[in-house]
């Protein structure tokens, strides 16, 4: 027996509900139309063998499902995925917590920093690959040219210390970053915690204004140093903000596919060592005309991405402190 | 003065439109050319609007090619095919299986003459079931660049091309390049027709692994190893005009980026690929095709709207104006486009009246997407090391698996 | 400052060097970080203002050697700029607008009340992030073939104007300003939508800068979408013309970054007019004590 929660009862709970579905209201219909409806169809399209240029389509089951899941190249793309997401996540909402601390702090042009910080967003995504792709150049990139200046203090401090016993620990020679497929995701995880850095911070910032000024001077006043106030204050009050960026943060690194495209002008990488599940989505849609096989990769995406994000759900509610 | 003429602009229009008598038939024509290709199509389109009454063309800009194919690929599922397109022939090879395009030659009376006049090549790669299904519309070749201060005289075979190359790296001392290297299919392609070879023979049995094939591996790798190449990454333009490399194969239609890049720093020319077991020249672009979607009406309207945008006169001025080439031989030898050839000898090449003997393009069959990947990947892994035998069956079996794949779909 | 007026003279001294250390520190990071960030920008600026022979990416040159500005004109007048950018501004604020509406009201839903299947709907909205947009474009592009709304304004806006991103960013604000202000408002008499408007909304303001700023930036970056929906010139934005300046063989980069420029330049100036919503940290103290 289902027990009826006492305040089910109530008249002022359908009485709310009904309210609240009018505030829903708005947001139900749009979402209706463009996003529950295309899902509910392309779900239904990922049990055909749907193929875009033909008049017929054919009812497979679950058959698009299980051959992906024995296709090599989309097992491919889903762990060069994860791959993207343990680099991404973790790194990029780190650095942007880091820089948003920093620069909450009254400083001197501020707001001309924080505009900094946001170009990387907004800027040309042609620009952005052009000068990435100068930096990890193998004859003339900055990244090789700092590397074998590096590689060179080093050896000479090491031969220095060693007084000329050890020469040479470390010969450097031009790494082709763009070229070998092991640097692809790296490559990809760098360029794009670069660019969305700034994407975090304008959150982050947003949320920092809910800490309370008063909390901190108190917290000096008790002798509290300005690491445990930071773990102490801005991290517990700073949660729902974080709660959200790493929802936000995972469900956009698993749908990578723009950053590939344009850092590797139209291709997955040397090797498709870039080629993601929406990547390999795209591809099946669009260039192949598959669309019932392209819609059970999505809803494969899908799966994932949701089980992430239930977990995570679960796993913050303790840790999430709403109401200051 | 300005605003009572269009006032009487907008009457004549309003009149035009609501009488039934001169309703014309509308046609729309979708394609990815920006800039100052889009405006000469534009100049073409509205140009045949004016010369006669009873058809106009809108010409529609829709993004890049990659773009245009979503496009059509949405299209389709929605029926709003636009009347004609611009296609790849891959694209048209799926079409055509699937009967979303409708053959042009069937609605475009051409006589013996006309038909001819299209340029073989051309033909070869815009037939299907003995019939011109699209018609050849912005077609570019594939042209060796080279540097005229570093190389006076250039190659006419590929030991002369092998000896330049690295004659130039040493005079140099590795300053300057004597070629650019990408692991493209289209260059694999070059060195694998040289040599003698292509990627299927005519019955789509794979044969780009046999010995030429290797040999074309071979001598790519060669040429990196010994210095005389140099690999890069980004438009060949860009590394050429820096004096990285002196010689680069590639598209006609891009001279004009070439003419930027080297932005007068030294003289450069163009001039067909250097021969092998026999000479070659590649040739690409896109073509026009007609959709299934149209009614009788739009098809005859398009189909004389396509014969008038290849005839001799229009031909000519979208090739002296884009770079693309005339699709026709009377184009070719049209004065005004000998003249402009003359006016430009370093575009020369890109018209090379032999090389169209020689031409060859890639196969156009729908899973040649695919392909390509496959194909790109295999040079790829040759050039990271991977033995060329090896790498050669491997991406032989996954081409077999692609066509395999392609000709078991279900109609 | 408080434990500062408390110290002794020579633990003054001390706290002011240790003080002026942070100080040299945060800078230094923060500033060394700045032009990591800027470097794509300002290669952009430069390479907007070059002869095309100069834009090389072997002999990088920071400073174009005469600044041809010409170049702005020029790729003002490759493509139709002048409407793109109407449609453009039009689009985008109209979006913003709307979407900031909708969004707020789901949002204090979502946070305040308390209703039947609330967390299956929540869990519902931020599905539909999840998947990916390329399975949707066919289907929804269809939908918009049967309204008639392929090339008019409607294609263009409205399906935009709720963003699941916004809700839940909104939700996570509202949910934070203490909810026995709620109750005690209600108690007090005020209708739930006067308390949204007169409480909510306001002690929210950075996190509606920042729904508003990204929604406009959304909209103005949104290309296939636009493309995909419109055929003719007078319905479409500033990045279809981006595009005319790259083709499958080459790229005229001066043009396309001075268009590039051209084109971001409303949104910093957007960003910097927000800007101060960001810093507004003082709508909360007091609240709590």
């Amino acid at each position: 027996m289902l027990r009826i929660p006492a305040e089910m009862k109530r008249k002022k709970y359908w009485k709310e509900t009904l309210e609240a579905y009018l505030y829903l209201l708005p947001a139900f219909v749009i979402l209706g139309m463009f996003s529950f409806y295309p899902v509910v169809k392309s779900v239904i399209i990922s049990f055909y063998d749907w193929h875009l240029l033909r008049k017929e389509q054919y009812f497979v089951g679950l058959e698009n499902y299980q051959k992906l899941l024995s296709d090599k190249t989309f097992l491919m793309a889903i762990s060069n995925t994860f791959r993207y997401v343990v680099g991404f996540v973790p790194i990029s909402i780190c650095l942007s917590l880091i820089i948003a601390v920093l620069l909450n702090n009254k400083i001197k042009g501020r707001g001309l920093l924080r505009l900094a910080y946001f170009l990387p967003w907004v800027t040309s995504s042609v620009a952005i690959s052009m000068v990435w792709r100068w930096i990890y150049n193998q004859h003339y990139g900055l990244l090789n040219m700092a590397l074998a200046e590096l590689a060179q203090f080093v050896n000479k401090l090491v031969e220095l210390a060693t007084l000329g016993n050890v020469a040479q620990i470390w010969e450097f020679t031009n790494i082709n970053w763009l070229m070998e497929p092991r640097w692809t995701i790296i490559n990809v995880v760098i360029i794009s915690v670069w660019k969305s850095i700034g994407y975090y911070v304008v959150i982050f910032l947003a949320g920092l204004q809910n800490v309370p000024t008063e909390l901190y001077e108190a917290a000096e006043v008790d002798g509290a140093t300005a690491w445990q106030s930071f773990w102490r204050i801005t991290l517990p009050l700073i949660s729902p903000t974080t709660f959200f960026i790493s929802i936000i943060a995972i469900i956009g690194a698993f749908k990578l596919f723009t950053e590939i495209y344009v850092l590797y002008t139209g291709n997955p990488g040397p090797l498709s060592s870039g080629l993601t599940i929406v990547y390999y989505v795209y591809r099946n849609a669009f260039q192949r005309y598959r669309m019932g096989y392209a819609s059970a990769a999505a809803y494969i995406l899908f799966a994932i991405i949701f089980v992430f994000t239930l977990i995570q759900m679960y796993a913050s509610r303790r840790r999430v402190h709403y109401e200051g | 003065m300005r605003s009572t003429k269009l006032v009487l602009l907008a009457l004549v229009l309003c009149l035009a439109l609501s009488s039934p008598a001169l309703a014309k038939v509308h046609i729309t024509f979708w394609h990815a050319m920006g800039a100052e290709l889009g405006e000469a199509v534009d100049y073409l389109t509205q140009k045949f609007n004016e010369e006669q009454d009873e058809i106009f063309v809108e010409s529609i800009y829709q993004g890049r090619y990659s773009d245009l194919n979503t496009k059509l690929v949405a299209s389709f599922s929605a029926g709003t095919s636009p009347t004609i397109a611009q296609v790849y022939e891959n694209w048209t090879d799926a079409y055509y299986r699937y009967g979303v395009i409708v053959p042009l030659e069937d609605y475009m009376d051409l006589t013996e003459e006309e038909y001819n006049d299209y340029i073989e090549v051309f033909r070869h790669m815009n037939t299907w079931d003995g019939k011109l299904y699209t018609i050849p519309f912005n077609k570019s070749n594939w042209v060796m660049y080279y540097n005229k201060e570093l190389i006076p005289e250039p190659p006419k075979t590929l030991d002369e091309f092998f000896q330049i190359a690295k004659e130039v790296s040493e005079k140099t001392g590795g300053e300057t390049r004597g070629f650019g290297i990408r692991p493209t299919l289209e260059l694999f392609h070059a060195f694998l027709w040289l040599n003698g070879g292509d990627f299927f023979d005519e019955d789509l049995n794979v044969t780009f692994d046999g010995p030429e094939g290797k040999l074309a591996l071979q001598q790519m790798i060669a040429m990196l190893e010994d210095g005389s190449a140099l690999q890069i990454d980004g438009y060949e333009d860009g590394a050429f005009g820096d004096r990285m490399i002196a010689m680069y194969i590639g598209s006609s239609a891009g001279i004009t980026y070439a003419e930027n890049s080297v932005g007068g720093k030294f003289e450069f020319s163009t001039t067909p690929l250097p021969a092998g077991v026999r000479p070659g020249a590649p040739f690409m672009g896109t073509n026009i095709a007609m959709f299934a979607s149209a009614s009788e009406e739009e098809r005859q309207a398009a189909a004389k709207f396509v014969k008038w945008l290849t005839n001799t006169e229009n031909t000519v001025y979208f090739a002296i104006k884009t770079g693309y080439l005339p699709v026709t031989y009377s184009g070719l030898d049209h004065p005004e486009y000998v003249a402009w050839l003359e006016a430009n000898p370093h575009k020369a090449a890109i018209a090379n009246r032999e090389a169209f003997e020689f031409g060859y393009w890639q196969p156009k069959i729908a899973a040649w997407e695919e392909c390509r990947g496959i194909i790109y990947e295999m040079v790829t892994k040759v050039f990271l090391g991977e033995d060329i035998d090896l790498a050669l069956a491997e991406g032989r079996m996954l081409v077999e698996e692609a066509i395999q794949e392609m000709l078991s779909e279900r109609f | 400052m408080a434990r500062y007026e408390m110290l002794a003279e020579d633990q003054q001294w001390r706290y002011r060097l240790s003080h002026f250390i942070k100080r040299f520190f945060l800078y230094a990071v923060l500033i060394g970080g700045a032009l990591i960030m800027i470097t794509p920008f300002v290669w952009m600026l430069s390479s907007s203002l070059k002869a095309p022979h100069e834009i090389s990416l072997k002999y990088i040159k920071w400073l174009p050697e005469s600044p041809q500005w010409q170049n702005y004109k020029i790729a003002w007048e490759a493509a139709p700029f002048a409407m793109y950018f109407k449609n453009s501004f039009f689009i985008a604020t109209v979006c913003m607008l709307i979407e900031v509406t909708f969004s707020s009201l789901a949002a204090y839903a979502f946070a305040k009340m308390n209703f039947f299947g609330k967390n299956v709907l929540f869990v519902l909205f931020l599905g539909t992030m999840m998947i990916p947009g390329e399975v949707m474009l066919i289907p929804n592009y269809m939908t918009m073939v049967n309204f008639g709304w392929i090339d008019t304004y409607y294609a263009l806006i409205v399906p935009w104007t709720v963003s699941v991103f916004s809700i839940f960013l909104l939700r996570q604000f509202f949910m934070s300003i203490p909810h026995e202000l709620f109750e005690a408002a209600v108690l007090d008499g005020c209708s739930k939508f006067r308390y949204l408007l007169t409480v909510m909304l306001p002690l929210s303001k950075p996190a509606l800068a920042t729904v508003m700023l990204f929604k406009f930036i959304g909209s103005w970056n949104a290309f296939l979408w636009v493309l995909i929906m419109t055929n003719t010139p007078r319905m479409r934005t500033i990045p279809v013309g981006l595009t005319y300046f790259v083709s499958d063989v080459g790229a005229q980069y001066n043009y396309l970054m001075a268009a590039s420029t051209f084109a971001m330049a409303p949104i910093l100036i957007l960003f910097l007019l927000l800007q101060k919503q960001f810093i507004q940290g003082i709508a909360r103290t007091g609240l709590k004590g």
